[in-house]
């Protein structure tokens, strides 16, 4: 008896190992069939997990909140600086933006336009090594596609890989997997932000010659195929140069506070 | 065990999941978090057997891998796994003690974190040895925590008629 009882638990077990390779070799070549059937499962589970989320939130939010009570008075501080600074911008760029747009208008080129956005909110966070998503309670059925740039209050929290009716997951930017073109605004050039184990956030080719400084600040680049240009991204953190490497290592601190998303905006033009 | 009784802790597990993405993703320390959905395969493996506890597993994992994993399959074939650890661990010998649990909770998170980390080396993902250490050595700690602060209210609930902290086999 105990050893058939052994035997069945070995077949048993055997039979998962088989079905679930064959499910993560299907999933990693990136099936149509795997997609569909995440949409699907993320549909059924969406109305739970929003009240879950719901019920949860003040409690997750009072432990996130401890997180940033360190180093509160110097972050406090340098924001107080930089207000100051940016005030006077505003003024200086109010007037050259209303310049621009009658410029444009003169020319016959499309005026900036605001842009389509749907307010969505945060019913799901997952992360770990190797991934770092949040789910949102937006879907296809709302005008959410795949590639679309979903940012937060103060910056890009990162873009769309998966959507199904009611819900999507979005890879943020401090994802392993996650890469982006950008731009540093103060020399323009062109870069790559990509996301970590550790969480931090890279921003690749950029070579020594080039000029960039710490504070700089990093913005979306115009080949995104759904992302707009000149969607704030980060401030450079640290700069630092590899003995043999002619890019250098920087860190982007991003302007979007990841580990605190409550309700997000997804770009939908 | 009945078969309610079956459908009830399925259920549960299935709540697990729900609150592990909601609510534990974001308890985290150095980047390590609670394990709820392992906790409650553990304890199904020890109340209701191997095979209830590695077919609930693999549901459960599955379904945590679709609503909010990248790689289907992996979390399946983890859980699926750590059921049978148990199972063999307690045919081994474990008695229904505290530090029984408290091993069987330090083993199976172990080897889930080595497995995971040679699955996604497998498949060409980079590995940080420093973020793998951190996890090998706080990880066990974060989950035997949960476990002492969850197993003895489902033992409440429960109603069991047992004087030690542990499951009836």
């Amino acid at each position: 008896m105990v050893s058939s009882t052994r035997f069945r638990n070995i077949i048993i077990l055997i039979i998962i190992i088989f079905l679930c390779l064959a499910v993560i070799t299907i999933s990693f070549r990136g099936s149509g069939i795997t997609e569909s059937i995440k949409a699907k499962t993320m549909d059924i589970f969406q109305p739970v997990q929003e009240k879950m989320f719901s019920f949860f939130n003040p409690v997750t939010q009072f432990f996130s909140s401890i997180g940033g009570y360190i180093g509160l008075r110097q972050k406090y501080l340098e924001l107080e600086k930089e207000n100051a600074v940016l005030r006077q911008k505003y003024v200086e760029d109010t007037s050259i933006r209303v310049e621009n747009d009658s410029l444009r208008k003169m020319l016959g080129l499309e005026v900036r336009q605001d842009h389509d956005v749907l307010v969505v909110k945060v019913i799901g966070y997952y992360s770990n090594d190797w991934q770092s998503e949040v789910i949102i309670n937006a879907g296809t059925s709302g005008g959410v596609q795949e590639g679309m740039g979903v940012v937060g209050s103060s910056g890009l929290a990162g873009l769309v890989v998966s959507a199904g009716n009611r819900s999507a997951r979005v890879r943020l930017i401090s994802d392993p997997q996650s890469s982006l073109g950008v731009r540093v605004l103060s020399s323009r050039k062109l870069g790559l932000i990509e996301g970590s184990q550790e969480g931090d956030i890279y921003l690749r080719y950029i070579s020594r010659d080039d000029g960039i400084y710490r504070g700089d600040i990093v913005v979306t680049s115009e080949f995104g195929q759904y992302l707009p240009a000149d969607i704030l991204v980060g401030r450079v953190k640290s700069i630092e140069d590899v003995p043999g490497d002619p890019y250098r290592e920087i860190r982007i601190e991003p302007f979007e506070d990841l580990k605190r998303l409550e309700y997000l905006a997804v770009i939908r033009n | 065990m009945k078969i309610l009784r079956k459908i009830l802790y399925f259920l549960l597990l299935i709540a697990a999941l729900i609150i592990q993405i909601t609510f534990f993703e974001y308890l985290k320390m150095f980047n390590i978090y609670f394990d709820l959905v392992l906790i409650i395969v553990v304890a199904l493996t020890l109340t209701g057997g191997a095979f209830y506890g590695m077919i609930s597993g693999f549901i459960a994992g599955l379904l945590l891998d679709l609503i909010a994993g990248d790689l289907a399959g992996i979390s399946a074939l983890i859980y699926a796994l750590d059921a049978f650890i148990v199972w063999r661990l307690m045919q081994s010998g474990l008695r229904y003690r505290l530090l029984s649990q408290l091993f069987l909770i330090f083993a199976v998170t172990e080897a889930n974190i080595l497995i995971i980390g040679l699955i996604r080396f497998l498949f060409n993902y980079d590995i940080g040895l420093r973020p793998l250490g951190l996890e090998l050595l706080l990880k066990p700690a974060f989950n035997i925590l949960l476990m002492l602060a969850i197993y003895p209210a489902v033992r409440i609930s429960l109603r069991q008629r047992t004087d030690k902290l542990g499951f009836k086999y």
